[in-house]
């Protein structure tokens, strides 16, 4: 018995004990293979899945690393079935490849080091000097291993793209697409199913099928849901090239986001996880400017496409001209694009209206923001993409569809992940603090609540009228702070607002004037916003220092984590600063607005007014859990205790 | 030809702890309907009691019979031939006292062999040879501790024999986490048990529905759950319930009087209960593969098992697999490796096993990490009250080495409905957390003092007296009506077994009567085989080979094989029958 920090289950999942004195170094060598479920405040505990073992295998770990690593650190035997079930798991990542077949030798493309289709990245063209060589040197765990083997080809490895440029001449036809496997045994079984077949040719040999060009993403899904999933050795196109730089002036990239671009040039695709608020907009900007290419970046709405903008005209040295935005509203195509995940999926007679966006230039990179709520369809359209490269950007993998093997397969394996705690001890984001207030329902309105339909219950009970008094009270307990009601029922929050003499934000109010009310918000001259769910997704609103949920979509998680997410951004406010100075409350280390740093960061408050006896309440148990378990501080309080 | 007098003969020459050993090895339909060694050769020479005996015949016994069969002289394979006759597969010449083929046990090994045409008949001797050479090659090396392999299959017998893998020690020394898991799983499953009585099926399994329900609750997959079920009831742990008998609709399984005492116990000694338990259904067959497979349980029952016993039906084999996974669920092996309390107690020694259990698995955790999103978190195992009392008022989320637990209001509103308060919640896990009382909980609880408070409030009902008799019966009902069920009493078929034998016995002791002698004779005319029949008249003794034709009227008509002639002789006259 090692007495270590881990105790891991026959259910693969693996308790930390937080307390203990080797939890952080096991904790950074468990993020590599297992996703972290709950961080509640003693024992956190991970779950080691597929995905996450092929994420570890995508960069360079092996099963015997990774038991190894169990040992050292379990308090108990490893279950015989857990490690059984690593190396089984692990030993199917890459045995079968996507690779080009050189088109006068027949042989793949130096599949050690594949071939990238980056032949205008040639030297002196500026974009295969880019990535920075260093990677290979990294010593932190969080990025992946395997930069100096990377899986889905180093497009950015000059002397390659030059000789593939060489290879294949600027026009000439790309060379073929291939599926791999030194094992016919395992390609046999992959090729005869169903789903697979149509997407190859006729076998080359025992252990080579030609792709069709078209299905490379497809291909790549299916493969992941046989168990096979395929190591893409097939490079990328380099696309056209664009020159982005990033501007620090008075500002840098911290260490964990030039980590995190590091990591995504070493690999040429994948996902970056960094919790809200930690500064995922200027890392998409880092690895724009470390690929220097005509760029489409994908987000989640117009307000986000803005504040892209907003962000890049800021950090980079694009201008205004150079950016365009193709949402609902405007229709630019530009060298770097902004569009958002509905105007792509928008049908117009049965067709994607919009699909032509995809080809209007020759895009050497495809952002994905917030890629865990990647719309289905756009999961088909970037099937279609395999051949760019992409990046997509997330405060976590979890999807509420579970789709996370369609994220492995069509975005890439996860490269960078960053834990929410160890950026909140740096100081870059802020630490909140949670707090359950339970109201009681008026006479009146219990007696409604009681003989209401089911389907009304919530409604009633979320928008018991005690909420406003009880709003009014807790917004007196943070003077000067700035201040976010939240709420799901538009009545609720238009009666809300009058109370409060505020203005109200919902998914009716104009692009213009919702942009104009979030920058004096921003700019101190509102103090408080009443907001509809419009501002739950990629609303940078970095004022905010206290949120109070009256009402929410019967206790999502996600919405849950998109609500606190707008706290979690470092509070750089003069007011606030002084505000909470004058209250006492804890002021954090040095930090700007996701970018290394200016201001102190100060604590946030996220209130959440409960209907007590209601299923408002049996909702909030939901929240409750869910905020524990990501580890924040959690406090129930009457009212009356206010 | 029938082997009928042969094995009748054999039998008749058994003392009575030879015919144990054979009744305790071929199973006897109805004891109570045989009294004498030809009635009991007539049963063991069924087809079905055939197959059955034949397929747990080992290589060098098959290849023993099979020489036998054809014709070969015993010589080395006398001592094989010796254990054979024991189990009722060979006969006995009454004349020589010489051991013979039984015609049906060769026509069965024939076919199992696939040698056989449709009538059972080897369909060549060159192949019924072959198929003996291999199994006698295969014989020599059965001692061979490395060997083992493939399932025979014509043509393949004979095939080379991976070498076993090599034993890692440091793997099978990680035995106790396994241990912990399991023991902590079957307390949660009687526990569960306890409440919730779970159904059988008609052949006396826990029914699927039942099973699903329990890997649920305790979070866990159907099969391991269904295999420890299988050790609880192995170890009298979980019992049938009296009032719905296996095969009866509505029986049900139910925790034993034992089950409370175990609950009790420390880990060490509950995983040594269970674990006995398992070791000692080892069945013969696997023991010995065990032995051949150099103590890997996992090689033993998934290679070397069928290649030892090559007749060994599907289901056994898969019991067999079933017997290996159930014992690496309970860390009786690691990777298929008996671990370091397995050797002692497949060996019988319980009391070594103990104190190399008491060694290794960790003693109790100093208390538990109760966390504000109320989970509790044990980290190894607790002392048996602090588990228990622990039980009454969480749910399971997760057992393993630790377990998750988690408070709610519906587990803690149960746990005062059971007579638990709140101030005993608190107090138990004030004491046993390492992390205090999380405020999110210390509210629920106050909240539910509230609750209770607010509920106990008079309230005017027209009947009330009745309203109360309602509450309490629809409360008892759901939570407090801990089943009232005794245990089946296992009645065993030993009694009829040792019945048989002196029965047996005591009838091939005596002098063939009329009625015997009658049946041999009976036996001859069905089988269509000669006998040699002795007949008395006054002093005058003489001996015939004959083949009866019909039995009437008290006379027996025959077919003299050595003189051709018709004879009829009267039964009366009939002394003795025997082979020809």
């Amino acid at each position: 018995m090692t007495l270590g920090p881990l105790i891991v289950q026959s259910d693969h999942t693996v308790l930390l004990e937080v307390a203990h004195p080797d939890s952080e170094d096991a904790r950074h060598e468990l993020a590599v293979f297992a996703e972290l479920e709950r961080a509640p405040e003693h024992i956190h505990t991970y779950r080691i899945t597929r995905l996450g073992l092929w994420n570890a295998r995508a960069a360079g770990h092996t099963a015997e690393e990774i038991v190894a690593t169990l040992d050292r650190y379990a308090k108990f035997p490893v279950p015989t079935s857990v490690s059984g079930e690593i190396a089984d798991t692990m030993r199917r990542y890459g045995r079968l490849t996507i690779e080009r077949l050189d088109a006068e030798s027949g042989d793949a493309a130096d599949s050690g080091s594949p071939a990238p289709l980056d032949g205008s990245a040639a030297e002196g063209s500026g974009a295969g000097e880019r990535f920075p060589q260093r990677v290979a040197e990294s010593d932190d765990p969080a990025i992946l291993r395997k930069a100096d083997a990377p899986s889905e080809g180093n497009a950015f490895d000059s002397a390659t793209a030059a000789a593939t440029a060489a290879a294949y001449g600027a026009g000439s036809p790309l060379p073929q697409l291939v599926l791999r496997s030194d094992d016919p045994a395992i390609l046999r079984e992959v090729t005869s199913a169903k789903k697979i077949a149509p997407l190859l040719g006729n076998k080359i040999d025992d252990r080579t099928y030609p792709v069709e060009a078209w299905a490379r993403g497809q291909l790549k899904q299916e493969l992941v849901a046989r168990g096979w999933p395929a190591e893409d050795l097939a490079g990328y196109t380099p696309g056209e090239p664009h020159d982005i730089e990033l501007v620090q002036d008075g500002w840098q990239l911290r260490d964990y986001q030039q980590k995190a671009v590091d990591a995504f040039a070493a690999g040429g695709s994948g996902v970056v996880v960094l919790p809200c608020g930690a500064g995922k907009t200027i890392v998409g900007a880092g690895a724009m400017a470390a690929v220097g290419a005509k760029t489409l970046i994908l987000v989640t709405n117009a307000v986000s496409a803005r504040q892209w903008r907003d962000e890049l005209l800021r950090r980079t040295s694009l201008t205004e001209e150079e950016i365009g935005e193709y949402s609902g509203q405007v229709k630019e195509v530009r060298p770097v694009t902004i569009a958002t995940y509905q105007i792509l999926t928008s049908r117009r007679r049965g067709e994607y209206a919009h699909l032509s966006l995809l080809n209007a230039h020759d895009w050497g990179l495809i952002v994905y923001d917030e890629v865990h709520l990647l719309p289905a369809p756009v999961f088909k359209l970037t099937a279609d993409l395999q051949a760019r490269r992409r990046v997509g950007l997330t405060a976590t993998l979890v999807r509420e569809d579970g789709r996370e093997s369609d994220v492995f397969s069509l975005i890439g394996p996860k490269r960078y992940d960053a834990a929410w705690k160890d950026i909140e001890a740096q100081g870059f984001i802020a630490p909140a603090a949670c707090f359950e207030v339970r109201v009681e329902l008026a006479e009146s309105e219990r007696f409604d609540y009681s003989v209401a339909e089911d389907q009304d219950r919530y409604r009633i009970a979320s928008s018991a009228s005690v909420k406003q008094e009880v709003a009014k009270r807790i917004i007196e307990r943070h003077p000067g702070e700035s201040v976010l009601v939240i709420g799901q029922y538009i009545d609720q929050l238009e009666s809300m607002a009058e109370a409060l003499g505020s203005p109200l934000i919902t998914g009716q109010t104009p692009v213009d004037e919702r942009e104009r009310l979030f920058g004096d918000f921003r700019e101190d001259r509102e103090r408080i916003l009443v907001v509809s769910k419009v501002a739950n997704f990629s609303v940078d609103l970095p004022d905010a220092s206290v949120a109070i949920q009256i009402s929410g979509s019967f206790g999502s998680r996600q919405e849950e984590a998109q609500r606190l997410g707008r706290l979690l951004r470092p509070k750089s406010s003069a007011r606030t600063l002084e505000a909470q100075r004058a209250s006492g409350a804890r002021a954090g280390a040095p930090s700007g607005e996701g970018a290394g740093g200016e201001a102190p960061v100060l604590s946030a408050s996220f209130y959440t007014l409960v209907t007590r006896d209601t299923v408002d309440q049996d909702f909030a148990q939901n929240r409750q859990r869910f905020l524990a378990e990501q580890g924040y501080a959690y406090t129930i309080l009457d009212a009356d205790q206010l | 030809m029938s082997g009928t007098l042969s094995l009748a003969a054999s039998i008749a020459g058994m003392d009575h702890a030879q015919l144990r050993t054979l009744l305790g090895c071929r199973e006897v339909g109805s004891p109570g309907s045989i009294s004498d060694p030809l009635g009991l050769a007539l049963e063991l020479l069924r087809p079905d009691s055939i197959s059955r005996a034949v397929s747990t015949v080992d290589r060098g016994g098959l290849a023993a019979l099979a020489a036998l069969g054809a014709g070969r002289p015993p010589g080395e394979s006398e001592p094989a031939l010796a254990e054979l006759r024991l189990r009722g597969l060979v006969g006995l010449d009454a004349h020589s006292g010489a051991l013979v083929p039984l015609p049906e046990v060769s026509a069965a090994l024939d076919r199992a062999l696939g040698v056989a045409d449709a009538g059972g008949r080897a369909e060549t001797e060159t192949e019924a040879e072959k198929n003996i050479d291999a199994l006698g090659s295969f014989s020599a090396h059965a001692g061979d501790t490395s060997a083992h392999g493939d399932r025979l299959a014509p043509g393949s017998v004979g095939a080379a024999i991976p070498p076993a893998p090599s034993a890692d020690s440091a793997d099978a020394s990680r035995w106790y986490g396994q241990a912990l898991s399991s023991v902590r799983r079957v307390a949660a499953l009687l526990r569960i048990l306890a409440v919730q009585p779970a159904k059988l099926s008609r052949k006396g399994l826990v029914t699927a529905t039942s099973l699903r329900a329990l890997a649920d609750a305790t979070h866990s997959d159907i099969e391991s759950t269904g295999q420890l079920v299988a050790v609880m009831q192995s170890a009298g742990l979980a019992v049938p319930h009296t009032e719905g008998r296996p095969g009866t609709p509505g029986a049900l399984l139910i925790v034993s009087q034992r089950a409370t005492g175990w609950l009790a116990d420390g880990y060490p000694e509950r995983w040594l209960e269970i674990a006995a338990a398992l070791a000692s259904d080892l069945d013969a067959h696997l023991r010995r593969a065990l032995e051949i497979a150099d103590g890997d349980l996992a090689v033993a029952a998934s290679e070397v098992l069928a290649h030892e016993y090559p007749l060994l039906p599907g289901t056994a084999l898969a019991a067999a697999t079933e017997y290996a996974a159930t014992a690496e669920v309970l860390g009786l092996t690691v990777h298929g490796r008996l671990s370091p309390t397995a050797l002692p107690l497949l060996a019988g020694d319980a009391p070594t096993a103990l104190s190399i259990a008491t060694r290794d698995i960790p003693p109790p955790a100093p208390g538990v990490y109760v966390q504000p999103d109320l989970t509790v978190i044990v980290p190894g195992p607790l002392q048996p009250a602090d588990e228990q009392a622990l039980s009454e008022f969480t749910e399971t989320e997760q057992l393993g080495a630790a377990a998750s637990l988690r408070l709610t209001s519906t587990s803690l509103a149960r746990a005062l409905r059971r007579g638990h308060t709140t101030a005993g919640i608190r107090e138990v896990l004030s004491r046993l957390s390492l992390t205090g009382i999380p405020q999110p909980l210390d509210y629920m609880l106050g909240d539910l003092d509230r609750t209770r408070a607010e509920a106990t409030q008079p309230i005017r009902l027209a009947r009330p007296n009745r309203f109360d008799e309602l509450l309490q019966a629809a409360s008892d009902r759901a939570f407090d009506a801990e089943p009232q069920l005794t245990e089946v009493q296992d009645t065993t078929e030993g009694d009829a077994v040792e019945a048989l034998v002196e029965r047996v016995f005591a009838a091939a002791q005596a002098t063939s009567d009329a009625g015997d002698l009658t049946r041999r004779l009976e036996l001859a005319i069905r089988d269509r085989t000669p006998v040699q029949v002795t007949a008395a008249a006054g002093s005058d003794e003489r001996t015939f080979t004959l083949l009866p034709v019909a039995l009437t009227g008290g006379r027996l008509r025959a077919t003299d094989q050595v003189a051709g002639v018709e004879r009829t002789l009267p039964v009366t006259a009939i002394i003795g029958v025997v082979p020809a």
